[in-house]
């Protein structure tokens, strides 16, 4: 009964227990409204990518180029800006190349058949070099305007702006996913991708769009992370990459069985960010941070393992 | 000596089952040196199952097995080499980028000091192998540039590396030419003359008649004819195979209208297809019958838009068609359960219900993409309870299903939709009696509405169950005659198919 309990809500059990412990050791720092605001904030820009990677990993496919999306988008975005482009016009120009990258990884992937994994990391590669040619490999600040920044710095009604971007999107997707026709298709693609072909799903066409919506939350990422630093960097979205993956798996061992959820990535991320936030209240160095957080990836494989042994 | 040797393998009582099947039944067998004994029986009667065993790839259930009047357990590919076994299996298995010695070798490398393979001496025995074949190979080929009829003899040549007393081939000949297989039987001969025991599994009973000594037939597992091949005729031996005939179909046979849903002219694959033309009209059911490789596979490939590489054209309900995927086909109303319900007919992990959803999405779409979720589950109720489909909850994965159900649940798939071709390939493998009788019956009220249907199957049994308003024959690519409904019976079928 307690072995069922563990793994049906092993990883909600973990999130609970890590705000417990948190609590108790630091109620009046950690236990407040403010802090938990404050952590949806810290979160947002992961979830955003993390939300890329639930639509990615729904499809069984791999997109190693979240990383470079961030950078870019930061690096082009404030490019564009300070050369005297409007900040709307500059993010709807980066939304717009972002588009075309995620079109690009899409064709190479469905189209052309190759292996997702090695394709986004090479296209991946290769944008990383252009990012850093944009922006000569120096770190962009000055000339940026103010209005830009009330994205990430600004809060609407005590609520982080940031937030409640990172809120909409997690509705839309989880609208997008679990309620419409688009949603069944993209399941079906990742379920048996042959028995959705021979059911007249076009599946070159579900995985295009699939990367090419990755790589929009990735570029809505980039908007928000450039925003919240005031600056723009070519290496600036280098951890978001395995923490979006990291949250997605931990995400497939709630609420939906073994499948990627959007729902469960948000815990995934919440589990991630609250040891960071926590951690951190506590003093504890940055580097046990990181082990934490690879522990808890591992222990949420094995959970999922161990229901899918469960099954079979 | 021929037959007159010592005995040098036995096979007593074997036995084997799977899941819902008995493979092998109690089959016994005596193999003397220098005798080429030929091993025959229907897809399923359980050959492969029978030298997989002896390759110590599955394990028997009963039964011992003798060699040199000594019992063996040929628990692993290694013992039955051991004991001087040599194979070539029904499947090419190749290394593609090595070349011809080490893919003849593989596995079993000769090798110089600290395990440096010994190119020359192996490349040294290739060639006399080949030359002893009188078969011209460039030995440093790699293997994915050989024609496919050169990679089986490479195949061949594999289990002529080591020293051998026995050898099992399964079906080697399905991808040579008539030159090839010359070579192939005059070597065979030869070795036999030597003393190697030979095992030879094949469908092509000239084949059996010209090289074999004696016979074995094999029917749903169990041993049901032995004798030397001058005792039995060719209609007696395929009598055997097939078993004595069944009662009559008692499906009432549909009137054909006079609209015809699909024209299919000079359909050609280099290598699959020769100038396929049929047509088929509402209300007609075409059964379409051949062997693995005869191209009846790749006819419903083309017409699901699955193949796209091909000459010929098709015309649907008078129009032209050219589907380039599938669905492509689905939105002008082709429609079908593929060959392989486990791969290619379903999720097997998604529900009954999700299943069912995924040809019928645009059907059930509202604002925003919405999916109209409890409309669709009324309806794929309705159709469940229709179609006697037994599960405990629609939200239930399928794999929880019956064999049968979960073909009836591809099956609903399509009829939630509207569709003028359904095409069935193969559509009661791993199907129970009832559950297949049911299927049929199924099959013919459809075509009674008007639908056409094709039904492609490998089956000899369900051809004449069903009784198709007229069966196609398929051999190597081409059609090799049509039937009429009243002409169909075991032994013109086969003829057709087996080239009498």
């Amino acid at each position: 009964m307690l072995k069922l309990l563990l793994k049906k809500y092993g990883t909600l059990l973990a999130l609970f227990g890590i705000i417990i412990l948190f609590s108790a050791l630091r109620p009046t720092i950690f236990f407040t409204v403010r802090n938990f605001i404050n952590i949806t904030q810290q979160i947002s820009i992961l979830m955003i990518v993390a939300i890329g990677a639930t639509y990615i990993l729904t499809i069984s496919e791999f997109d190693l180029s979240f990383a470079s999306i961030v950078s870019f988008t930061g690096v082009s975005v404030a490019v564009m800006m300070v050369s005297g482009i409007t900040p709307w016009l500059s993010i709807l120009l980066s939304m717009g190349l972002c588009l075309g990258f995620g079109l690009f990884n899409g064709i190479l992937v469905a189209k052309l058949k190759l292996p997702s994994f090695v394709t986004t990391l090479a296209t991946a590669t290769s944008l990383g070099g252009i990012t850093f040619w944009c922006s000569k490999g120096t770190i962009i600040f000055s000339g940026i305007p103010d209005s830009f920044l009330i994205i990430g710095q600004q809060s609407v009604a005590g609520i982080p702006i940031a937030s409640i971007i990172m809120l909409l999107l997690i509705f839309f997707s989880w609208y997008l996913l679990s309620k419409t026709i688009f949603g069944r298709a993209v399941y079906s693609v990742g379920g048996n991708q042959i028995a959705a072909r021979y059911s007249g799903i076009e599946i070159n066409k579900v995985k295009i769009i699939v990367f090419i919506i990755a790589a929009l939350h990735s570029n809505i990422a980039g908007v928000v992370l450039a925003s919240k630093l005031g600056s723009a960097h070519p290496t600036a979205g280098g951890g978001y990459l395995l923490q979006s993956y990291a949250a997605a798996f931990l995400g497939t061992t709630v609420f939906k069985e073994g499948e990627a959820n959007i729902w469960g990535t948000f815990v995934g991320a919440l589990i991630i960010g609250i040891l960071a936030n926590g951690l951190t209240i506590l003093n504890v160095p940055y580097f046990l941070q990181d082990i934490f957080t690879g522990m808890i990836i591992i222990a949420a494989l094995i959970v999922r393992m161990l229901r899918k042994s469960e099954v079979i | 000596m021929k037959g007159n040797g010592k005995v040098i393998l036995e096979m007593q009582g074997i036995s084997k089952s799977f899941p819902g099947v008995k493979a092998l039944d109690n089959v016994s067998l005596t193999l003397k040196e220098g005798e080429i004994i030929g091993l025959v029986g229907e897809n399923g009667a359980g050959k492969s199952t029978l030298v997989k065993i002896l390759a110590g790839i599955y394990r028997p259930v009963q039964g011992r097995i003798f060699i040199n009047d000594s019992e063996v357990y040929l628990n692993y590919p290694w013992d039955a080499s051991k004991y001087g076994l040599a194979f070539v299996h029904q499947q090419l298995n190749m290394v593609p980028v090595f070349d011809v010695v080490d893919n003849a070798y593989l596995g079993r490398w000769i090798t110089k000091q600290l395990g440096v393979c010994d190119k020359t001496t192996m490349r040294k025995r290739i060639e006399e192998i080949c030359k002893s074949f009188n078969f011209s190979l460039d030995t440093t080929m790699s293997i994915k540039n050989l024609s496919i009829s050169d990679q089986w003899m490479v195949q061949i040549i594999r289990a002529f590396v080591k020293n051998m007393q026995i050898l099992v081939m399964d079906e080697p000949t399905a991808a040579l030419s008539d030159e090839e297989v010359q070579l192939l039987f005059e070597t065979v001969q030869k070795i036999s003359k030597q003393g190697t025991a030979i095992i030879y599994v094949s469908h092509k009973l000239n084949e059996i008649f010209k090289l074999c000594d004696r016979i074995i037939v094999l029917r749903d597992g169990k041993k049901v004819y032995e004798g030397l091949k001058e005792k039995i005729s060719r209609i007696e031996l395929i009598t055997k195979i097939i078993g004595e005939e069944r009662k009559e179909s008692i499906f009432p046979v549909s009137e054909i209208g006079k609209n015809t849903i699909i024209e299919v002219e000079n359909l050609s694959i280099p290598n699959k297809l020769k100038e396929v033309t049929f047509n088929l009209r509402e209300g007609e059911i075409l059964g379409v019958y051949g062997l693995q490789g005869s191209g009846r596979t790749e006819v419903a490939e083309v017409l699901f838009g699955i193949r796209t590489q091909y000459e010929g054209s098709m015309t649907l309900m008078g129009k032209p068609f050219k589907p380039c995927n599938p669905a492509d086909a689905v939105s002008v109303g082709v429609a079908l359960v593929p060959e392989d319900r486990m791969n290619q007919g379903l999720i097997l992990r998604y529900s009954i219900l999700d299943n069912l959803a995924l040809p019928n999405l645009l059907q059930y779409v509202a604002k925003f993409g919405y999916f109209k979720d409890q409309k669709f589950r009324t309806n794929a109720v309705k159709i469940m309870k229709k179609l006697k489909v037994s599960y405990r909850k629609i939200e239930d994965s399928v794999e929880l299903l019956s064999g049968g159900n979960q073909q009836k649940v591809v099956l609903s798939k399509w009829l939630m939709k509207n569709f003028v071709l359904l095409i069935f390939d193969e559509p009661t493998v791993g199907v129970d009696v009832g559950a297949r009788r049911h299927l049929y019956y199924l099959i013919h009220s459809l075509a009674i509405k008007g639908h056409g249907i094709i039904v492609i199957s490998s089956d000899i049994e369900e051809m004449i169950e069903i009784n198709p308003n007229k069966v196609m024959v398929m051999r190597e690519g081409a059609i090799s005659g049509f039937l009429q409904s009243e002409q169909i019976d075991r032994g013109r079928i086969l003829n057709l198919c087996y080239g009498g």
